[in-house]
């Protein structure tokens, strides 16, 4: 959302401004603006016009809200014999999450709805976070305080000890199952195509969805409605180009992303020239579609589409000894109707469907597919797996504006359908990737009503329940509450905690080393002795805000239940990465504290956030801590301005090391000779220690960018080139992935062999826009 | 300029860090205590490995001397003394080519007054020179029987140079267990070698050929074929007539069944797993039994 604010004086004593829609610029007439701290409210006329006379000098929170539009929160600084002129620009608010209370340009960003442990990221935020090759959207919700990430090839988000499956991504309103690319190494969203990021991470509001440890809701930015407008970016690894504006008749707008690789063209070129001797034969594409309409005087409808596919498909043309037909990629589809029913009522219907989908297949080049009459070669190396599964939702969501109450109820419901069939006849790949097939299906059915109260100017109140319901084998009720008391103009306490349940799991373990380097995951239904996975967490801390400096310190404990969780596996190193039928029972904590330390100006601004987390895990009498957990983490982050239109981004982040089994001591392999009755001595064996109770050398990496703009006049249009440099872990740090206990070698020391992450990776391309 | 002051910053940078991705570091691990034994029906004789893994200076993995062994059976407790250095039943080396070391193990070895029998329980005892103990027990095992190849079955090697093999190149061993085995093992060795019915001395055979398959508890048959044999007497080849060799079926009990599962292929090994029959120390103290055929290998002429 873009939020204009300025500040000028006018006359004495007074507010005054105009509220507008966002994108379209229209006024927003019966808007409510409010100083919560003096009780003056008034509502905006036809034009949006608005005055709040004699306002006494001082720092004053200012909260404008309508039905329809997201609340918008600034704070403005009345001088004595002067007055403040406010221009406001009001974001439609989301179908799925409206409420989120969204603070002016210096603010934390934070989703502040009474007590929720929530986030906001801005475009600007996202472009300026370094990244490899890419900018991207989920390795930038990884910079959050309450988001890890488990290794530098995954962009999974591990919100506050919760594994990826328990959050949830969500873009318009739909759940993307698996939004990665090339393994997770990048996010399958389009940046350009993307309004806003709000990660929910604790104490959720009861109309959030249905995940243990988070909800990350994506909204794609709604075209303009004023003229057409195009941008891009051809970086090494793609290229993207994004064109929005209006529709004929100018009651609605349309944007269309799209996102492609080439290094499949341009190795397959160089191949067929005799350049080369191979091909990389992947590539990967991803597109968004957003079309809004008004509908009548107060309706408005949006479709929203997504598609990401990437695959592997070794070409005919390429010697080599297998062939290779690897496809998968995700679909999502979303239509949503909002109508306003008199003042103070608003409607939003909502359906859409959701898919991820994998097809992977191998073997020996020449040899017969699957279908075909010719059966594979007695013994030969085949792999042939698919995964899939799909998600129907409709949902109906009505919000009462009433004086100092919102209230907010509504119902969902989702249709999910899993599919699995694995085969896997290379043996090297057998322990990681056993042979099984799955097919299943459910319904859930979801309804939740929430309160949201401001008893008193400074004090939010929120209290809610949510139940879901699986079939009819069980039904989760779940209340939630929060609260957010402003101690003054600047310093807000707040807490909040609830209930969670969600009805599907991945069968992907996050004890196996494979998870850290692929994201994606298999989802399947909660087993039935679990009924649904539960848990439920508490949040409470403060933030203070002064100007451009904020400060937020928050602290949280979350209890997992029922969850399934894999057994502890026999051999760390080679735990299998699928484990369909053995999850157990588990229970799981985390609990932690947050602090993050932010201050903006016009000519840069600088972000510290300190997160220390300790997550544990406990199935079968064994309690661990998982794989994936950071004690402590800093991430420093810090942009400038250079010159006129250059700009640097720096971003250092250091994390204690992941946890690891460890060698205690050693024993010789000796075998016993039953033809001699003797035992032949054998190499040493580490005895391995308690599951994951070391850590790894700790993590460093520093990540620096750099970018400047030019503008030129191309076919009269002014076009804005920004060419840019990234360059991710300069001090090209180990940063070990795995480590290995090596047994000792006659008097040779016994040893622990890391394996490092990603090296010193630069990256370069160039931004357009017109 | 200052743009680009900061760009070529930061290109040097690039160029002048490596690309080190793998390493190692040394780790602090304790001292641990290994014994290894297996009892087989049939024998009279018990022997105790005791091995002391020791990080530091120095082979890791030494001879544990001066420990109290004791095994215990319904007909009583038998105290196994330490053998000497070189004492024919303990660990022998691995064949030299593997990149295993020799591992000098304490032994300790006894008569024991009766046959270990199958059926029968036994314990081991161990008290180490610091005061530690190790305990065992095991149950030895029925034993199997073998029901092919006959005794003295022949089998024809093929000559120099011949690539398929027909069914006279090889034999079947067929098997029974008198109860579910948790492990069987089919070994074939023990080549010797004869030249005009007089059994030749000195001669180390190799007997090439398999069945590709190691444990054997989930089949009762096993084919084996036969490539070739050659005999030495240190690098000058020998003539000779026949070679008998050795077909053993061997069960063994469920500690030893874990053991080779968990700790012979691995290269590091949970704690819990590393112990198989016994308490106190890594290793494996576990019940065997076995029945052989021999079978005549004759060259193809």
């Amino acid at each position: 959302m873009i939020a204009e604010v300025l500040l000028l004086l006018l006359q004495a004593g007074s507010l005054t401004g105009t509220v507008r829609a966002e994108g379209t610029r229209q006024p927003v007439p019966h808007a409510t603006v409010e100083i919560p701290q003096l009780s003056r409210r008034v509502a905006s006329d036809r034009e949006g016009r608005f005055e709040i006379p004699q306002v006494p000098a001082g720092d004053w929170q200012l909260h404008v809200t309508a039905p329809g539009f997201i609340r918008f929160v600034t704070e403005v600084r009345v001088v004595e014999a002067g007055s403040v002129r406010l221009d406001v620009e009001l974001a439609r608010e989301a179908v799925e999450v409206a409420g989120i209370e969204v603070r002016s340009r210096t603010g934390s960003g934070a989703a502040a709805q009474a007590g929720t442990s929530s986030w906001r990221l801005d475009p600007r935020q996202i472009h300026a976070t370094p990244a490899l090759a890419e900018v991207d959207v989920l390795r930038t919700v990884q910079t959050l305080p309450s988001v890890s990430a488990v290794s530098d090839f995954s962009s999974a988000l591990y919100v506050r000890g919760g594994s990826p499956d328990q959050t949830m991504v969500r873009l318009d309103g739909v759940p993307l199952f698996n939004p990665y690319h090339l393994g997770g190494i990048f996010a399958a969203i389009d940046p350009d195509a993307v309004a806003s990021v709000d990660l929910l991470a604790g104490a959720m509001p009861a109309r959030a969805g249905d995940r243990l440890s988070g909800i990350v809701d994506i909204r794609t930015r709604t075209g303009s409605r004023d003229s057409t407008h195009a941008s891009g970016s051809i970086g090494l690894l793609s290229s993207r180009a994004t064109v929005d504006g209006p529709l004929p008749g100018a009651r609605g707008s349309y944007l269309f992303s799209i996102r492609r690789t080439y290094v499949d063209l341009l190795t397959d070129l160089a191949h067929r020239i005799g350049m080369i001797p191979v091909t990389v034969p992947y590539a990967f594409t991803d597109g968004h579609l957003k079309v809004t309409h008004d509908v009548g005087a107060t309706g408005s409808l949006a479709a929203s589409m997504y598609v990401d596919s990437e695959g592997v498909h070794v070409p005919p043309t390429m010697d080599v000894s297998e062939d290779a037909e690897w496809a998968w990629g995700s679909r999502a589809v979303s239509l949503s109707y909002r109508q306003s029913l008199g003042r103070a009522v608003l409607a939003d219907l909502r359906a859409g469907y959701s898919s991820f989908g994998g097809s992977f297949r191998m073997r020996p080049q020449g040899a017969s597919r699957p279908g075909e009459q010719l059966a594979d070669p007695p013994g030969s190396r085949t792999l042939d797996a698919s995964t899939s599964i799909g998600n129907l939702i409709t949902a109906a969501d009505l919000t009462w504006y009433r004086g100092s109450h919102v209230v907010r109820a509504g119902v969902q419901a989702d249709r999910y359908r899993f599919a699995h069939d694995v085969s896997v006849r290379y043996e090297e790949l057998r322990p990681y990737f056993p042979d099984f097939s799955s097919h299943d299906g459910s319904w859930t059915v979801a309804a939740y009503a929430e309160d949201e109260w401001r008893p008193v100017p400074g004090l939010q109140l929120r209290a809610g329940v949510r139940t879901l319901s699986l079939g009819a084998r069980h039904t989760e009720w779940m209340p939630r509450a929060g609260a957010r008391l402003e101690i003054s103009p600047r310093l807000s306490l707040f807490a909040g905690g609830g209930r969670y349940a969600q009805s599907l799991y991945s069968i992907r373990d996050e004890e196996s080393l494979f998870t850290s380097l692929m994201a994606y995951d298999f989802f399947a239904p909660v087993p039935e002795n679990l009924k649904l996975a539960a848990g439920y967490d508490v949040v409470g801390g403060l933030e203070w805000q002064s100007g451009a400096t904020l400060v937020r310190l928050e602290a949280y404990a979350k209890r997992l239940e029922r969850i399934p969780v894999t057994p502890v596996p026999a051999e760390p190193l080679f735990a299998p990465v699928l484990v369909p039928d053995e999850a157990r029972r588990g229970e799981g904590s985390a609990h932690g504290t947050e602090l993050l330390l932010r201050h903006g100006s016009e000519n840069g601004g600088v972000s510290l956030s300190y997160a220390l987390a300790l997550a544990e895990r406990d199935v079968d009498g064994h309690r661990f801590t998982p794989r994936f957990d950071r004690r402590h983490r800093v991430d420093l982050m810090g942009h400038a301005r250079i010159g006129a239109r250059g700009n640097m981004s720096v971003r250092l982040l250091w994390a204690t090391g992941q946890p690891y089994t460890p060698g205690v001591s050693e024993t010789s392999r000796m075998t016993y000779d039953p033809l001699t009755g003797t035992f032949v001595t054998g190499p040493g064996s580490v005895v391995l220690g308690e599951h994951n109770s070391a850590r790894l050398p700790n993590y460093l990496r520093l990540d620096i960018a750099a970018r400047k703009s030019f503008d030129r006049k191309w076919l009269g249009r002014t076009t804005t080139l920004t060419p840019y440099l990234q360059v991710l872990n300069v001090l090209n740090a180990r940063n070990p992935l795995l480590g290995e206990p090596v047994p000792s070698v006659g008097a040779q020391r016994p040893e622990l062999k890391l394996t490092g992450q990603l090296p010193i990776l630069p990256t370069v391309g160039i931004d357009w826009r017109f | 300029m200052a743009f680009l002051r900061y760009v070529l910053v930061i290109s040097l940078a690039t160029l002048s860090a490596g690309c080190d991705r793998e390493g190692a570091v040394g780790v602090d691990v304790d001292a641990g205590t290994s014994v290894y034994s297996v009892l087989r029906t049939g024998s009279d004789t018990a022997t105790v490995l005791l091995l002391r893994y020791q990080p530091g200076d120095g082979e890791a993995f030494q001879r544990l001397s001066g420990a109290r062994v004791q095994i215990v059976s319904g007909s009583g407790v038998v105290g196994l003394p330490e053998a000497p250095e070189g004492f024919r039943d303990c660990a022998r080396k691995p064949d030299p080519f593997l990149p295993v070391p020799a591992i000098q193990a304490g032994c300790y070895a006894a008569r024991l007054p009766a046959e270990i029998r199958p059926g029968m329980s036994y314990g081991l005892r161990v008290e180490l020179p610091g005061g530690d103990s190790i305990t065992g027990a095991a149950t030895v095992p029925s034993v199997p029987v073998v029901l092919s190849p006959a005794e003295r079955a022949k089998v024809m090697v093929p000559a120099p140079g011949q690539i398929i093999t027909s069914p006279s190149n090889g034999f079947t061993v067929r098997w029974v267990t008198r109860e579910e085995a948790a492990r069987v093992e089919v070994g074939i060795g023990g080549a010797t070698a004869y030249r005009q019915d007089r059994r030749l001395m000195d001669v180390t055979c190799l007997v090439h050929g398999g069945s590709g398959a190691e444990d054997h508890a989930m089949v009762d048959s096993l084919r084996y074929s036969v490539l070739s044999a050659e005999c030495r007497r240190g690098q000058e080849p020998v003539q000779w007539d026949s070679i008998a060799l050795r077909v053993l079926v061997t069960v063994y009990d469920s500690a030893y069944a874990r053991y080779a599962r968990d700790v012979l292929p691995e290269s590091s090994v949970r704690g819990g797993r590393a112990s198989a029959g016994v308490r106190g120390a890594y290793g494996v103290f576990a019940g065997a039994a076995s029945d052989e055929r021999l079978v005549v290998l004759l060259p193809t002429r």
